[in-house]
């Protein structure tokens, strides 16, 4: 598969403020590649050096194996919408797509074909002769996205189109995004997003972005489960993952701290990442819903007498909030939405076959190379 | 802290010239040291409820009792109610423990005593690092909980959270909803929490109550809620994805009642509630729904099975959404993420029949609670 965009050692930054440091990375052909990191990480920064919109400091941007670095905003076939679209009020939602199309030139026989595909694949075909103002909130922002799709491009940059919408209306809006993926299949899409449920469900591959660099591009699977460093391992997953700070006791074959005592010796993974490490303390991370519990005193060594100080559900799953003796609160995942009572015991401890190792300075992951230093 | 009583209140609007019945014939009753959530979509009717609670929005009609003492004649300032706002409101020119002492300062508090109090709060919601910088200094997630230490130093009879953590990034959210957890266990604080997020309203409060077009739908505890929804909206309501619905047609076939569903296709599904109420309400329709969580693929054990294509997958981290097309019904399936499908294989969807809700087509009401 050829590349269709490649960002070569591209630096940017807003006054003393820098942005992007650095950053290196291709994305391929009809590819639907999702940016994703916390706010003001730079993901739109990319987006906006992509269309044109901004200029690099440094480094190049190829578009089509072309170097496009100095090429206006007009000349690159790139369409883009942003995060908050506009609508005009007084047009239907015919007239606002069909106007996009004039602009260009586009004739007239061709316009109304355009509109109506595009109505189509969004779903809102039927709407086409209403004004912005008798739409629900979803119904607009199809219509928004329309404005960007409507013109056939090879390249559509999409800044958070889901982001300003509630929590129910997104997740839906996100699957229906699936169909709209498919049928947008020879296109090179380019989504930004801060949501990782959505990058994880929509990108075909995720580029993490996390302080200035790039932290981890991978499939999202991949990211989920081997991440490069705590930053992406807290980055993804809900509730966020639990993290240990142990002291390393190499001779006898353990993690421990005042809570917790844990045996490696015999988890074949997470002892060899320990032989290799060097420091005399490690941080240990386990998501949520890899932690072993009980509310009975268990037979086993290693758990740690804790608190239930709260309990969530959510979407029919349950969220233990335990507060251990030494006051840090872990949340454990459950698959029972039937509440426990703030104050009763539990006895915890975390899954080594499921668990990570981070370096206590760099904080990376020591399965993919951390700690060598 | 007080009980807080709400007795066939109603509230009407002037706007645009029409008038909109807000809140109609809310009757809520909240406990001492409770924690109750109000969700419900934009325009339910939960911000007026909380507004008249407040005393920032008159009654209409009804009563409001504190402790059964009627306060509707109180204005907000008498009612020794605490108000957190989505939007902090600190005053920008203030440090931290200023902006906290000032609403005991008003109230002509000794400085001692004034001092003892925000040191209490301070301490209690651990924030002893940031109180000499002013509120431009800070995150959002340290601004709510400035936000909620004002509201609490005069240890209300009642707090009300409007949104409190709506629009923190998530880090925040979690260190704050754990802070407020916290307080309403060691205070006994009682609390009303309105969200338009259910996701929210689940994480925190001990009891839900679910609003829509102004009417009360359900309140119960949180299991009662997702156990036995007492109508469509509410079962449609919490969860994500939302529930899966299949239309279906009552016959009687030799005295046993079946439900065939009404589009292709043909599914036939056991009717588990008491026929005798099908028959003597002359219900012709009734809707079944099964959660996606209680849907599984390709499991020998469930009771019904059905044939489809996978139609969608989304890989969410801690579960997996999956849409499997059967006839003219899609349905979701929340399972684990090790089980792997690929869009477009064939799969069996199956769920067990005492998994299932039923609703009266017509009225959209639980077949258990018709007559509520």
């Amino acid at each position: 598969m050829s590349n269709k965009i490649e960002f070569k050692g591209v630096h940017k930054s807003f006054g003393s403020n820098q942005v992007l440091e650095d950053v290196n990375f291709s994305i391929r052909q009809n590819e639907f590649f999702v940016l994703f990191g916390p706010s003001s990480v730079g993901k739109s920064t990319i987006l906006k050096l992509i269309a044109g919109l901004e200029y690099v400091d440094d480094g190049s941007i190829l578009i089509d194996d072309q170097d496009v670095t100095t090429m206006p905003a007009g000349k690159r076939n790139v369409r883009m919408a942003f995060e908050n679209f506009v609508l005009y009020p007084h047009m239907t939602v015919y007239e606002n797509l069909a106007g996009v199309l004039r602009n260009s030139k586009v004739k007239r026989h061709e316009i109304d074909r355009l509109v109506h595909d595009t109505t189509r694949m969004l779903g809102i075909e039927q709407y086409l002769n209403r004004l912005p103002r008798q739409l629900s909130g979803g119904q607009k922002q199809r219509v928004s996205l329309g404005r960007a799709l409507v013109m056939k491009s090879e390249i559509y940059l999409l800044d958070e189109p889901l982001a300003h919408l509630d929590a129910k209306l997104r997740n839906e809006l996100r699957t229906e995004f699936q169909d709209i993926k498919s049928v947008l299949g020879n296109a090179t899409v380019v989504y930004v997003t801060h949501d990782y449920t959505e990058a994880m469900a929509l990108g075909d591959r995720v580029c993490v972005l996390y302080d200035k660099h790039i932290a981890q591009l991978d499939k999202p699977e991949v990211i989920y489960n081997r991440p490069v460093n705590l930053a992406v391992a807290r980055m993804f997953g809900q509730p966020e993952i639990n993290v240990l700070r142990l002291n390393v006791d190499k001779a006898g074959g353990r993690l421990y701290n005042d809570s917790f005592s844990l045996e490696i010796n015999d988890k074949k993974s997470l002892g060899e990442q320990i032989y290799n490490y060097e420091k005399n303390t490690v941080l240990l991370g386990c998501r949520p819903r890899n932690w072993l519990f009980s509310f009975t005193q268990p037979a086993e060594d290693g758990y740690c007498e804790a608190e239930v100080i709260g309990f969530e559900i959510r979407n029919f799953r349950g969220i233990i909030i335990v507060k251990l003796p030494d006051g840090q609160f872990l949340s454990i995942l459950t698959e029972q939405y039937s509440s426990v009572k703030a104050g009763t015991k539990i006895y915890i401890k975390p899954d080594l076959n499921h668990s990570y190792l981070f370096d206590v300075e760099t904080e990376e992951n020591l399965a993919i190379g951390g700690g060598k230093n | 802290m007080s009980s807080v009583n709400l007795k066939d209140v109603n509230k009407y609007y002037y706007s645009a010239g029409q008038l909109v019945h807000a809140v109609q014939n809310l009757n809520m009753c909240i406990a001492d040291g409770e924690f109750v959530a109000i969700v419900g979509p934009s325009g339910c009717g939960k911000s007026s409820t909380m507004r008249m609670i407040a005393g920032l929005e008159g009654i209409t009609s009804g009563t409001l009792e504190f402790d059964g003492k009627v306060v509707n004649h109180l204005p907000a300032s008498e009612r020794n109610v605490a108000l957190s706002f989505e939007s902090y409101a600190l005053y920008q020119h203030m440090t931290v423990r200023e902006n906290i002492a000032f609403c005991l300062k008003m109230k002509k508090l000794k400085d001692e005593e004034i001092k003892k109090k925000t040191d209490w709060i301070i301490s209690l919601l651990g924030i002893e690092a940031i109180c000499d910088y002013k509120p431009s200094n800070l995150s959002g997630g340290q601004s709510q909980l400035v936000s909620l230490a004002r509201a609490l130093v005069r240890q209300p009879a009642v707090t009300l959270l409007d949104e409190p953590i709506s629009h923190l990034d998530r880090g925040a959210r979690q260190d704050v909803s754990m802070k407020i957890r916290e307080l309403h266990n060691n205070l006994g604080l009682t609390m009303i929490y309105v969200t338009h997020n259910q996701e929210e309203a689940f994480a925190l409060a001990d009891r839900i109550a679910v609003m829509d077009g102004g009417r009360l739908l359900q309140i119960g505890r949180r299991e009662e809620i997702l156990d036995d929804p007492r109508d469509m909206f509410v079962a449609e309501f919490v969860g994500e994805p939302s529930m899966n619905f299949i239309h279906c047609n009552v016959t009687h076939d030799n005295g046993e009642i079946r439900l065939i569903s009404k589009n292709k296709p043909m599914i036939t599904l056991p009717f588990n509630g008491d026929p005798a109420v099908l028959i003597s309400k002359e219900i012709k329709e009734v809707t079944v729904g099964v959660r996606p969580i209680d849907c599984h693929l390709n499991k020998q054990s469930d009771s019904i099975q059905l044939s489809g294509e996978v139609h969608l997958y989304e890989h969410l981290g801690e579960n997996a959404i999956v849409r499997v097309c059967v006839g003219d019904y899609s349905i979701a399936v929340d399972i684990d993420p090790s089980i792997k499908v690929a869009i477009g294989e064939k799969v069996t969807l199956g769920f067990n029949s005492n998994r299932l809700y039923y609703f009266d087509s017509a009225s959209g009401k639980s077949i258990n609670h018709l007559d509520d």
